[in-house]
């Protein structure tokens, strides 16, 4: 796990010490848009509610056992379109679509419809996009659903082989808290790590 | 475009203002994933045998056929007549000439008195199974009344074998027991024959059934199988007054003369053929033709670590020349005459060999083996190919566990 989080502040800070070294590529009002696919590993899954007898209130990793997320790696698909606001700053909408399989072999489904800002410190040909996310989430499995919210942040780097398209990789960090106001006993927050490929357009 | 954005972002905000206002809707989706646990997926109850060239399965009270390619398929519902609440109690036991062979007791009081149950017999097409059992024109019904004995009661239906629609001769055997509990007097009383009556295509008769060692007692008892040279039929490991021995009977349609092979404490016997069936005896594989026992090179000889455990024959080929069996949870196909330095050749089916406590094979013929294999109480069915090197030749497996629930595979 240290491993994981080194290599997530690495990605993260690596941008943000370039910041200045290239030249802006973007204005005010340049666009971007990008599908994105790859895959999910559940890297936590926090219930505050578990009995103790059970197994720890923190999981982790995929995997079946009393201290892992009794979920499966996944795979998760995305949308997102963006403005620049100004040359370094993006913002925009995404929608997504995350999946996964529990230990009864049933598929467990995340919907992010996200509010997204990217700020991309390196630009040009070869970028460094950093993002993050909010918004809203719909969960579902097995007949029982849940509008709740999520939010995310992501980091990547993504080279254009023409001037409008481009190829990128990225690694990120899903936070899914399935919310309630007075039933707390069903509170509970999922995380995911996902890795994914994104084919961009920018205009 | 900007503008159309900024819609867009405030239609989401206001969407998110909703959701604020109604957190509590919503059935803990989380939980319910991470408190989910395995599903109980249909597990195979019985391998039923082929039909057209498809393995009929018995799981999950209903019927199944997998074509050991691609294709599990659910041929018929049978819960409603194979379920521990349905009522009718049958129990699908073989598939043999493009039919299911099913069993069930006939209690004609519903009493808890076991002495006038009767075990009955009928076989359905596929055909006639999807219209529904409850219809007695779909059954063709065996009746098998027991001779009038000493008041013992059945206590166990020990099967049928070798059953096909054109062959006459079919051994089953009953245990019965004068206290209706198994304990050391039960005695295999009965034995007999199923005919096909020739007045009634597709129905069949009783024949035979003369009282075996009814004078002598039981402590154990293991496997029936037929043994078809002149129309002897063997029965086995009738444990007798702690000597454990093997008869053959011998039956030439009308009367039946029980041959006392010897004493033998073998393990296991193997489906015969015309002219010899094979035993495991101390570990090893022995032949028995006619009356003659002799020992077949498998090869454990030269590894006594091999003696002290135990062999369980599964299958042998219509030749005799390829045994199939069961041995330290794994399965092996040994040419019965191969080298005396070839050692037996482990069939590669599973991932984890380790766990493999049964198997059913059966061969279609042309070089294509049929397994089935339990695994930590899951089932992996197989289509294996004979050629020089098994471990290779899986053509296809189902896992029932890893691959999910056989409703997955249904058309």
């Amino acid at each position: 796990m240290k491993k994981t989080l080194k290599l997530l502040a690495a990605l993260l800070l690596l941008p943000l010490l370039s910041i200045g070294a290239a030249g802006t590529y973007y204005d005010a009002g340049s666009q971007i848009f990008n599908i994105t696919a790859g895959a999910t590993v559940p890297f936590f899954y926090n219930y505050p509610d578990r009995d103790s007898e059970s197994g720890p209130e923190w999981t982790f990793w995929p995997g079946n056992g009393p201290g892992q997320t009794h979920r499966s790696v996944g795979g998760v698909g995305a949308i997102s379109y963006q403005i620049f606001v100004n040359p370094y700053l993006a913002i925009g909408g995404e929608l997504g679509f995350q999946f996964d399989f529990s230990r009864a072999g049933l598929v467990e489904t995340n919907v992010p419809i996200f509010f997204k800002a990217t700020t991309v410190p390196v630009q040009g040909r070869f970028e460094v996009p950093i993002s993050i996310g909010a918004g809203l989430l719909y969960a579902s499995y097995d007949g029982a659903s849940k509008i709740t919210f999520g939010c995310e942040v992501e980091a990547g780097i993504r080279y254009f082989i023409t001037d409008e398209w481009g190829v990128g990789i990225n690694v990120g960090l899903y936070i899914f808290p399935e919310l309630y106001t007075s039933e707390s006993t069903k509170m509970s927050t999922m995380a995911y790590i996902p890795t994914t490929v994104t084919v961009s357009y920018r205009h | 475009m900007r503008k159309n954005i900024y819609i867009a972002l405030c239609m989401l905000s206001v969407l998110i203002a909703a959701v604020s206002c109604n957190l509590d809707s919503g059935q803990g989706v989380y939980q319910k994933v991470f408190n989910d646990t395995a599903k109980n997926y249909p597990k195979i109850q019985t391998v039923l045998g082929t039909i057209d060239g498809r393995i009929m399965i018995y799981a999950n009270y209903d019927l199944y056929s997998f074509d050991g390619g691609q294709e599990m398929k659910k041929e018929a519902d049978l819960s409603a007549y194979t379920g521990q609440n349905g009522g009718y109690g049958y129990v699908p036991f073989m598939a043999a000439d493009s039919r299911i062979f099913f069993s069930y007791v006939d209690d004609n009081n519903t009493a808890d008195d076991k002495s006038d149950d009767r075990y009955r017999f009928f076989s359905s097409s596929l055909d006639e199974i999807k219209e529904g059992l409850d219809k007695t024109e779909n059954r063709h019904e065996v009746d098998v009344t027991l001779p009038s004995g000493d008041g013992s009661e059945i206590i166990k239906f020990n099967g049928l074998y070798n059953f096909t629609m054109d062959e006459t001769a079919v051994l089953y055997t009953l245990s019965t027991d004068n206290q209706g509990i198994t304990d050391p007097d039960d005695k295999i009383t009965h034995y007999g024959f199923i005919e096909k009556d020739n007045a009634a295509a597709d129905r069949f008769t009783i024949r035979g059934g003369a009282p075996v060692h009814s004078s002598s007692t039981i402590i154990g008892y293991r496997a029936v199988r037929t043994y078809a040279e002149d129309s002897e039929i063997e029965i086995g490991d009738a444990t007798l007054s702690d000597t454990n021995r093997l008869y053959l009977i011998a039956d030439n349609g009308a009367s039946s003369t029980l041959l006392d092979v010897g004493d033998i404490n073998y393990d296991n016997i193997v489906v015969g053929t015309d002219s010899q069936f094979f035993i495991t005896f101390e570990g090893d594989l022995y032949r028995i033709t006619g009356t003659n026992f002799q020992s077949v090179d498998t090869n454990f000889a030269n590894d006594l670590s091999y003696r002290n455990n135990t062999i369980i024959p599964m299958y042998t080929d219509a030749s005799g020349n390829k045994i199939g069996y069961l041995y330290e949870e794994g399965i092996y196909i040994n040419p019965a005459n191969r080298a005396s330095d070839a050692l037996p050749v482990k069939v590669n089916i599973s991932d984890d060999n380790d766990l493999v406590t049964s198997c059913w094979i059966g061969d279609d013929g042309n070089g294509n083996y049929l397994m089935a294999t339990q695994e930590n109480g899951f089932w992996i069915v197989s289509l294996v190919n004979d050629n020089d090197d098994w471990q290779q030749s899986t053509i296809h497996q189902y896992n029932s566990e890893k691959d999910g629930a056989l409703s997955t595979y249904l058309d």
